[in-house]
Order: structure tokens, then sequence, then C-alpha cells
């Protein structure tokens, strides 16, 4: 019989509750400690985190009308970035996307194609998966509260101390990784991709389901969903991620493997990927050996999806300025987009490619040409094919 | 569905300049050679861009067909169905059985056997692999042997088939299937497909080539009876002739010989016996190579293929002859080839299907899906007259990625062996393998983890089937497959063993499923 680990938990924010709670799930024989003073340098009111957070909640087992109780939270399927950039467009880019496509023609070329000529609607309604879990904005301090109440039933240990150094799992959720960012560990994105801090929370957000509207001015990023807005400024820190996110013992989770902006729930649904991820690699505690091998294909894997999600995450503020400097992620998917409105297949991408469509045409984006298979139908069959992929 | 948030912005867009996105004059396509790569892609191509382009097929019937792939992987039916053939007419027109699996004799050891199948070994349970809970339950002693816990294992043992039903549960959906056929009569049928839907066949030889003296690129290619073909992108699908892409373009070949070996196939067809039809492709290893045998409706292909270095073309038709069951229908014939690729499958305004892009040795049927993957990049990055280098280095990336993923996959099951009874099998076991199929191996020995890419023919389950099949056990599992108790887990691999043996039992035969499918075809 294997799993005995003994895990340490340093941090105390909904991370590394997330973290410890789904650790414990996963392996019951371990002993999980959530180490350290409860921290908090975003704001406690704000919660957010795209569709990951359904299948993070069916892994631990938590139950969706106790979420709704504790933390209120309200759905939300679509990001609207309004007045945005120097270009001040308002476009909509979903949660979760999808490329769909009828008769060997991608759809969102037909529509490219048909663009102007009669009453399309947006293209984010094509793009937008309509069948997957949405995201969700939702009261942060009762979330914590609702996981530390869960973590506290299922047996996590709480301690102020360190202690010994008896633990064969360290998971470091504490703040930005400073140290990493200092020993040249740190993968810089701050000429890219804007770090902040939550400011101010005002009003209630009201309902069930609303859209994130997202706009900037002044450097200050306001977040609005329904009546309720979170504002952000722009903070001193380096964006970017830890370059080796899991050493030796430690595995940096949250805020101490990535800093991201808050756009659509991005830094948690990144934690919680990446928390998912780990449990997924842990070997028995009885397999040391195992250690190495595993490491590296969690660094790998972990490494490409913080590399996509900040060319994500910088992307709308880059692409609404004029002729900015893109990082080279970014720069081959719109080359490619430019060229034939296609995305590149992009391995180990945790964003869909119906979201980077919706993006790139958003902020106004155009190809050169379209496929030729999109070409193939009539004006009016490609109208119908359009009508029938939106009804 | 009212639109009227977007009027606005639908009419503030008419109000600039749009873009056209206009048709011009279709592209001439001019194919080179008409074999199964060949007449797929003119297929394809005339289904899915129509009147954007003119095609025409050059082909000659003094040249033979090799006629790759006689078994075939579960895409091909997905390329079937959206060409809008009809399957019992696609089955009917190619004498094709039914494909589960491929078996895999002495492989890993001698007397050894598995199948690879075409799904999954049992489900996963919170969110863990099936196999994790296996290999707990086998340490335990008390799990069945990994096939027993496959649908498509046991059917194909039984030799039973059925279609997996569209309104299934979750095992009656575990599995999918493919086709054994018989590749030489695959080609007229697409021929008659394509010319319906205005594809041009050209009967002749090509024996000359004119370049573009400024571009460089192939502006036209001569026949032997003097007619002139030009056209504004070329396929160069002539097999290991590779006409454009070798002979005149010169591209060069990567050589993977070193991890691939065998370089000659003895084929033999053989007269097929009454009685059941084995739903499955048999791989057994022989001291040189391995030798295959596939069941067709009207006859059994067999064949080895073998090294050369290791062993003489004569003594492996005489080995075949001994080994093939069956009365042979014809002399064996010998076919050489290279394992490898192109190092550029698309030069100029040249791409290469089929043989003449790369080749890789038959062992997982994997031959017309690479001409199946290769046509589907190659519409999704067609281009227009000014072929963009763009869309050519998008084109050659994905290509060679799927083609050095089924090279590692393929070099498993030669490296992962314990065998030392011959010089060929010593030396693919001592070989140093690609870093890449390492660095997947030592993930899978340390952990039982698979090592996961979203782009690519064989996926975990595949990996997990040849890597416990050719006896690779892990020296850990995932620790939360120790999260049931002994008692449930030995009881719930009992139950999904003895549940997928009773639905097997209740399966028709599957030479019953065929003559039942001919009779249906029939009325």
């Amino acid at each position: 019989m294997s799993g005995a680990h003994r895990i340490h938990v340093q941090g105390g924010d909904i991370v590394a509750l997330a973290a410890a709670l789904a650790f414990k799930r996963a392996l019951p024989r371990a002993e999980v400690t959530l180490v350290g003073d409860e921290e908090d340098t975003a704001h406690p009111q704000y919660g957010a985190a795209g569709p990951v957070l359904a299948e993070f909640h069916r892994k631990i087992g938590l139950d969706t009308r106790l979420f709704e109780t504790a933390a209120r939270p309200v759905e939300t399927r679509m990001s609207r970035f309004e007045n945005w950039g120097a270009t001040r467009r308002s476009f909509g880019v979903p949660y979760q996307g999808r490329e769909p496509f009828a008769h060997g023609a991608a759809l969102h070329q037909l529509w490219l194609r048909r663009e102007g000529a009669g009453d399309l609607p947006p293209p984010e309604t094509l793009l937008n998966d309509r069948s997957a879990p949405p995201g969700y904005r939702f009261d942060g301090a009762g979330y914590r509260d609702l996981l530390r109440r869960m973590a506290e039933a299922i047996g996590v240990e709480r301690s102020r101390e360190h202690g010994d150094d008896a633990s064969t799992l360290e998971l470091d959720c504490r703040s930005p990784a400073q140290a990493d960012q200092a020993s040249g560990g740190w993968d810089d994105w701050s000429d890219f991709c804007p770090s902040f801090d939550a400011v101010e929370m005002e009003g209630e957000p009201g309902g069930r389901q609303a859209a994130e509207q997202i706009s900037e001015q002044g450097g200050r990023l306001t977040l609005r969903i329904g009546q309720q807005s979170a504002t952000f400024v722009r903070a001193e820190r380096h964006s970017g991620s830890v370059m080796q996110p899991w050493q030796g013992r430690r595995i940096a989770l949250g805020r101490a493997a990535i800093d991201l902006p808050p756009l659509s729930g991005l830094p948690l649904s990144t934690a919680l990927a990446d928390i998912l991820r780990a449990i997924h690699f842990i070997p028995p505690e009885t397999a040391p050996n195992a250690l190495d091998a595993v490491r590296g294909e969690y660094n790998r894997q972990t490494a490409a999806a913080h590399s996509a999600t900040l060319e994500w995450a910088s992307a709308p503020f880059l692409l609404g300025r004029n002729n900015p400097d893109l990082p080279p992620g970014l720069a081959a998917i719109v080359e490619q987009f430019r060229h034939r409105g296609r995305i590149p297949l992009r391995e180990g991408d945790p964003i869909s490619r119906g979201q980077w469509l919706a993006l790139l045409i958003g902020c106004g984006l155009r190809p050169a040409r379209i496929d030729p298979t999109a070409l193939v139908p009539t004006d009016q069959a490609a109208d119908k094919m359009l009508a029938a992929a939106l009804s | 569905m009212s639109h009227g948030a977007t009027s606005a912005r639908g009419k503030a867009a008419q109000g600039k300049a749009r873009r056209e996105y206009a048709r011009g004059e279709p592209m001439r396509v001019a194919i080179v050679g008409g074999g199964t790569a060949g007449w797929m892609t003119a297929a394809a191509l005339a289904r899915f861009l129509g009147p954007q382009i003119d095609i025409r097929l050059i082909e000659s019937e003094e040249i033979g067909i090799v006629g790759v792939g006689e078994a075939t992987l579960p895409h091909l039916r997905a390329f079937i169905q959206r060409l809008g053939i009809d399957e019992a007419a696609f089955m009917e027109a190619t004498s094709a059985t039914f494909k589960l699996g491929i078996d895999f004799c002495d492989f890993g050891a001698i007397g050894e056997s598995y199948i690879h199948p075409f799904g999954a070994y049992g489900f996963d349970l919170a969110d863990v692999g099936f196999h994790h809970y296996w290999l707990r339950a086998q340490a335990g002693g008390v799990a069945r042997s990994i096939g027993e816990y496959s649908l498509p294992i046991v059917a194909a043992r039984t030799k039973r088939f059925t279609r997996p039903p569209a309104d299934g549960d979750e095992l009656d959906s575990s599995f999918g299937y493919a086709y054994q056929f018989d590749a030489t009569k695959f080609a007229p049928l697409l021929r008659h497909f394509s010319e319906k839907r205005g594809v041009a066949r050209t009967e002749g030889k090509v024996v000359g080539v004119e370049r573009d003296g400024e571009s460089g690129d192939i502006a036209a290619v001569m026949l032997e009876d003097g007619q002139r073909i030009a056209a504004d992108l070329f396929i160069d699908c002539s097999g290991f002739r590779a006409l454009l892409i070798g002979g005149q373009l010169d591209e060069a070949w990567e050589d993977w010989s070193q991890w691939l070996p065998c370089d000659r196939a003895a084929a033999l067809p053989c007269a097929a016996p009454e009685g059941p039809i084995e739903p499955y492709t048999r791989a057994t290893a022989m001291p040189s190579g391995w030798r295959w045998r596939i069941p067709l409706r009207h006859r059994i292909g067999n064949g080895y293929v073998f090294s050369s270095a290791h062993l003489s073309e004569d003594e492996a038709c005489a080995q075949i002859l001994d080994a093939a069951e069956g009365e042979p229908l014809t002399d064996p014939r010998v076919l050489r080839f290279r394992a490898g690729r192109r190092k550029r499958s698309w030069v100029r305004n040249v791409v290469a299907i089929g043989l003449a892009g790369g080749f890789l040795e038959p062992l997982e049927s994997t031959s017309i899906h690479l001409v199946q993957m290769a046509i589907t990049r190659l519409i999704e990055l067609f281009p227009d007259r000014s072929i963009s280098a763009l869309d050519r280095d998008e084109y050659n990336r994905l290509v060679d990625l799927e083609h050095d993923r089924v090279r590692d996959f393929l070099i498993l099951h030669y490296h992962a062996t314990r065998r030392d009874d011959s010089d060929f099998w010593r030396h693919v076991r001592e070989m140093a393998a690609p870093e890449t199929l390492q660095r997947k191996m030592a993930l899978w020995r340390a952990s039982g983890h698979v090592e996961q890419y979203s782009e690519g023919l064989f996926l975990e389950p595949s990996w997990i089937a040849v890597y416990l099949g050719q006896g690779i056990m892990p020296a850990a599992h995932d620790p939360r497959a120790d999260n049931p108790a002994d008692g449930a887990l030995a009881k719930a691999m009992t139950d999904l063993s003895d549940e997928i043996a009773r639905r097997v039992a209740a399966m028709p035969d599957h030479r019953a499923t065929l003559e039942h499918q001919r009779a249906g075809a029939a009325a």
C-alpha cells in the first residue's frame, strides 16, 4: 500500500486551501498540513474562475448548492471588453470557445467572408461553447471560509510553524515568488503583460448570470459583473511565471508559480489546473525514484500551459495598442491569423481556438485571405450554415 | 433570433471598406500518381474544394501500385463518411472485413501475445486511469489478464463483431473499429468517385519536368506521349519513385533505419479458409522481423517484413511460404523500402503525399492514415496561386510531428523486448532509442503515466496497450488507485470482466455480421 505522503501547504489564500483540500481528497491517507499565517494580498471579497472551477468542485466533492450558499456565485460565459485599447473597440470573448465546422468549412471563416454583407451576430456568439461549464464570479471570503470548513472536516491540519523538515512534499502557494524572480528562475513577462492588485469592490452582483465587462482607464482595470465592480491597479511586481515550478520536493502553485492579470478569472483557473495536474503526477511516497521522471513531465506540461496563458493574458493589452512588440508565441498566432484567418495548432494551450479567434477578431484583426473551403458555398448557403450554427 | 444589438455593429461595419474574399481563377492541381494516395487525395480535394480548383490526376496503367495498407485504422471510417461513401458499398467493393485491433505475437518474448485494441481498457475511476487499478490488483493477485477488461479484445479473441451502438452505454461504446480490405480495389472506387466530381484523369508516364526559370517552381510535367500538363500545385503521389519531390527537387530523405531496420517485405496472398474470420490483424515476430496476417473476405494477406541486413530475400520468401496458412495464390513478391520521411514534404509548389513523402513500416497499419492526415492538413492549409511560405512551413511542421510520433510508437514494439534469440532482436533491443522515446519510456517505467499530447495518432490507450503488452511494468502506480478497499477493488474488477464477457457472448460472429451486411446491401 502506498500514498502515505506528508504534505505541507504554505499560504492561506484560496489557492492554498484548494490545494490542501484537493490533495487530501485525492490521497486520504496523506497527512496534509496548512502551514503559516493566513495571508491575502488580493482583495478578500474578490473571487473569479473559469470553467475549471466546476471540474475542481467535482473532484473535491463540493456540492453546487453549498457553493451557491456560501459564495453567492454569478455564472458568466463571456468577457466583454469595453472601449478597449487605442482603438476603443468593444467585443466579447467566451470563457470556453469552440471552432465549429460545417461541410468542411470553418464557420468563423464564413463569418469573415460574410461580415458586412448582412445582419450577422457578433463572432463570439458563434465561437462560444455553450455546452461547456460556465465560469463564476463569487464572494471570495465566503468561498475561502467554505473551503476552510471542508478542509477541516476531512482532516487537513493547521500549523503556524513550519516545524521539522519531515514533509515529503511542499506546496508553496505564498505571495509572488520573489525568491524565484531574484534568482533568475522567473520568466519575466513585464514587458508584455501588466501585473495588478485588487484595491476596491463595490456593489452586489445580483442575478445568477451575467457577462463580465472589462474596461481600463488611467491604469485602473475594472471588472464589472451585474452591479458589482472590482477595481485593480497596476502593481510593481514582474508578471510572468516560475521556470521550474516543481523543484525537489517543492511545487509552486498560484501566485508563487505565475503572476497574471485578473481577466476572466485566469489566476485562480490557472492555479486550479496546476493543482489538478500536480495531483495527477504525484508518485507514491514509496517510489521516490519516480520523482525525476514525473517532475520533468509536470514541468514540461506546466511550462507550456503557463506560457500559453501569459500569451493569452497579454494579448488584449498588446493588441489594443498600435504596432506593439509581441512575445514570440503570440506573434506566431497573429501572423497565422493575419495570413489566412487560422489559429496554428498549439499543444498544451489551455485557451481554446475559439477563444483565440474571438479575441483576434474582436481586437480588429482581419486576415488577408480565407481558406478556399470557405469560398465553396454560395452566399446563400453560407448564410444558412451560419444561421444553423447559431440557432 | 434577434440581432438588435448587432445590427448597429453590422451597419457600422458596412460603412467601412470591407475586405473581399472573392473567388479567383480556379487553381490548377496536378496529382502525379494514381495509387491509393493519389486517388484519396483527388477524392478529398474534389469533395471539399470543388469549384475552387481544377484537378488532374496523371497515372499509367503500366506502372503497378504498391497497394499499401490492407489493414487500416479507425480514422479511415471518418474519411469514407466525409466523402459521403456508403460503408456497406465501400466494404463490398474492397472485400473488406472489420478490424478491432492488432494481435502482436512473440514481440515482448517468444510465447507471449497481446492485442492492441481500438479502445481503452476498463474505465477511469475518480479520474485515475483504469490501468493503475489493474496494476494494483495485479500486484495483489486479484487481477485477470489486462485483455479481459477490454471489450474489443474479448470480442476479437472470440471472433465476434458488432458495431458500437449509437445509443449504447459507456461499455458498449468503449471501442472503435477499422477495416481490413483489398487496397488494390480502393483506388478504383475512389477514381469512380473523383471522376464523377470533375477530376480529370490523364493516362501517361511522366518523363520530364519543366521548371519556372525565375521561381524554380515546377511549371509543368511532360508525358511520354508528348503532352505537357501545367499546374499551379503539384502533388507527388508517385510512391517510392518520388518523381517530383525527390527526382526533381532533390529534397533530402531523413533515414530512420537505425531505429527501424526492416527494409523489405515479402508479400504472399493465400486462399481464405472456411469458417470464422478473425476481426483483427495478426503481427507475429520472426527472427529477422515480423510477419502479418490480414483476413479479408476472399483471401488472407500474408507478408514478412524483414531486415535485409539480417536475412536474404530468398530466405525471407522461403520462410513466409513455410509460415503462411492456406494455399498461396501467387509467388511471394518482394517490396523494398526505407523507413523515414522527407526533410520537408512540401517544397516550392510540390507536396509529397504517401510513399513519396515518407514511409513507416506497416507494423501498426499506419500507411493509409498518414496519407489521410497529410490530405487533411493540405486542405486546412490549401494555398492560393501565390504559395505562401507560412502555409508550407506550418504544413511541414504538422506532418513532421505526426511522422515523428508514429515513429517512436513503432520503435517501442522492437526496443521494448526481452528477446535474445537472434541478431536482429538483440540489435533492436540494445540500440539507442530516440531521446523522445527514451523520455516517454522513463516516465512510464517510473510512474505508469503516459506522456500526453493532443496532436498525434497514437494517444494514451495505445501506449498503455503496447507498454503492458510488451511487458514493461511500471515501478509504481498512481497512489490514488489505492483508495478503494481491497475487497471493493477485487469485486469491481471481477464484475467488469464478467460483464464484458457477457456482452461479447451476445454479439454475433464476425462472419455472420459480414454476411448479414451483404444480404442487406443486396436487398
